[in-house]
């Protein structure tokens, strides 16, 4: 019956339409793919694959926290509180990207963080006199750039920790971490046009501060 | 022409913020940027803020002091345990259609109990409303009342004869009591039980009826009963407005559907609110 000769006809009149039956949501960024999977793999119970993301990301994280939280040893913590977050909600993960979703709960652990010592104010940026803070110098650097570069981060950290958190925070996010208005928006919780006006009133604070010291940033 | 100072505090420096950030567009794009071409202290501003954003963007990446890796052992202790791992799961996207089932159930609780308990505000409206039914068919007054009974106690013939006609139609339906707009919806759900219940404490006897319906009925099986009230229809309908309200709320408990929905109305909205509540914490808790 299966060779018989109107089988074949009705064949080749109408030919089988292969499907593509495979997702057609197949992230195409490689390190996207490699997240999703090492958390999949994390999900799984993998302690291995969270603490792979966890290489990955920890300079980028503790980069973006230091800048949020005045004190080096607070940032540090809150970093560290951050992954242990991330590994208790593996399972409240929505898809997307993991470096957002991780930057997220950084952002958030560095946001309470400073609203809990808004009460204590400290020293700011301590860590300004440490030389890890420093760029490191090579050899052939041109010794007075990099105390320029220097100096100018140095005013310009002060003047950071000197803006409200939640302006340093938009700032941060938005001219040293690059994100756009709705992601910040996203990451903390408000609307497009609040984070719009903290990065703007933010800037023209800074600018109030270093007006004395705007030699520093011009040519 | 004003000095330069001057002229510049009039102007918006959160406009040439937006213009230095790019956000401007049309005709506020072209106003800022006429006040950079004019204006030189905002033409500083503009450009200071732009130094700003680039050497923000360039600040130096600090080192991380420490490895942030977890070990097994706070691996171990971080693992949700217990109710954690409920909160959690709860908490997690895969059950993030328990929002729309909560407010699904919530608004689904709320109907049914609206429905359940509108008839029961309609019937206290009623009764309400239902008072003043004798200013319309009998006098208010007391002595009126007294006259009234003492006139139905001697003339039993005619009170008789009047209520037959009563009767008659309490047996079908509350056609006085109804007759009311605001009394319709009692008289509709608790006819048939009302009426029941008058017949029997009527006795088959015809009864008195200028109004009041079933107190009137009950007080009726003999004329004497209705003159040792006192003060005729005004006694009568208050020695028996207990009995009134008890036939009211068996009239209302023995529909079997109300107590059902209303359980069942309850039941959901419980479920429903318990249900976005324990959502909200869970995820509270987990901080997703």
């Amino acid at each position: 019956m299966l060779d018989s000769p109107s089988l074949r006809i009705a064949v080749l009149r109408d030919p089988l339409i292969v499907e593509d039956l495979r997702p057609t949501t197949v992230v195409e960024d490689p390190v996207q793919r490699r997240d999703l999977i090492l958390l999949e793999r994390a999900r799984a119970g993998d302690l291995d694959a969270f603490n792979d993301l966890v290489v990955c990301y920890q300079d980028q994280l503790f980069a973006l926290v230091v800048r949020m939280v005045p004190d080096r040893d607070q940032a540090s913590d809150v970093t560290q509180e951050a992954f242990f977050s991330a590994f208790r909600n593996l399972a409240g993960f929505r898809g997307g990207s993991v470096k957002s979703w991780l930057n997220r709960i950084a952002v958030n652990a560095a946001m309470d963080i400073q609203r809990a010592k808004k009460r204590r104010p400290v020293q700011p940026y301590p860590e300004l006199e440490d030389e890890s803070w420093q760029p490191p110098a090579t050899e052939d650097a041109d010794p007075v750039h990099t105390a320029l570069t220097f100096e100018r981060s140095h005013a310009l950290n002060t003047a950071l920790a000197a803006i409200t958190p939640d302006q340093r925070t938009a700032i941060v996010l938005f001219d040293v971490e690059g994100y756009d208005y709705a992601e910040i928006a996203g990451m903390t919780g408000v609307s497009l046009g609040t984070v719009k006006s903290r990065i703007h009133r933010g800037r023209l604070a800074l600018r109030d501060l270093l007006t004395d010291r705007m030699d520093l940033f011009r040519g | 022409m004003p000095p330069v100072s001057e002229q510049h505090a009039q102007h918006d420096p959160l406009l040439v913020v937006s213009l230095a950030a790019g956000d401007l567009t049309g005709a506020d794009r072209d106003f800022a940027s006429s006040l950079i071409a004019t204006c030189a202290e905002c033409a500083n501003l503009h450009d200071d803020l732009l130094a700003i954003a680039r050497a923000t963007a360039a600040l130096p990446t600090a080192v991380r002091p420490r490895d942030f890796q977890l070990s097994p052992e706070q691996a171990a202790r971080l693992r949700p345990m217990g109710w954690r791992r409920l909160v959690t799961a709860f908490a997690s996207p895969r059950l993030a259609m328990t929002r729309q089932l909560g407010i699904g159930l919530t608004t689904l609780g709320l109907a049914g109990l609206l429905v359940s308990v509108l008839p029961t505000v309609q019937i206290g409206m009623g009764g309400s409303a239902a008072a003043p039914v004798p200013a319309n068919g009998a006098p208010s007054t007391t002595d009126q009342r007294a006259a009234l009974g003492a006139e139905s106690a001697a003339s039993g013939a005619p009170s008789a004869a009047a209520s037959a006609a009563a009767s008659a139609s309490a047996s079908t339906d509350l056609v006085p009591m109804a007759s009311t707009p605001s009394a319709s919806a009692f008289a509709s759900m608790a006819a048939a039980p009302s009426a029941s219940l008058v017949q029997g404490s009527a006795d088959g006897q015809p009864s008195t009826s200028d109004g009041y319906g079933v107190a009137q009925s009950q007080a009726s099986p003999s004329g004497d009963r209705t003159t040792a009230n006192g003060d005729g229809i005004a006694g009568g309908n208050s020695s028996q407005a207990p009995v009134e309200r008890e036939s009211l709320d068996q009239s209302v408990a023995g529909e079997p559907g109300l107590p059902l929905l209303l359980v069942t109305s309850a039941i959901l909205l419980a479920a429903g609110i318990f249900l976005l509540v324990a959502r909200r914490i869970a995820r509270g808790l987990t901080g997703s």
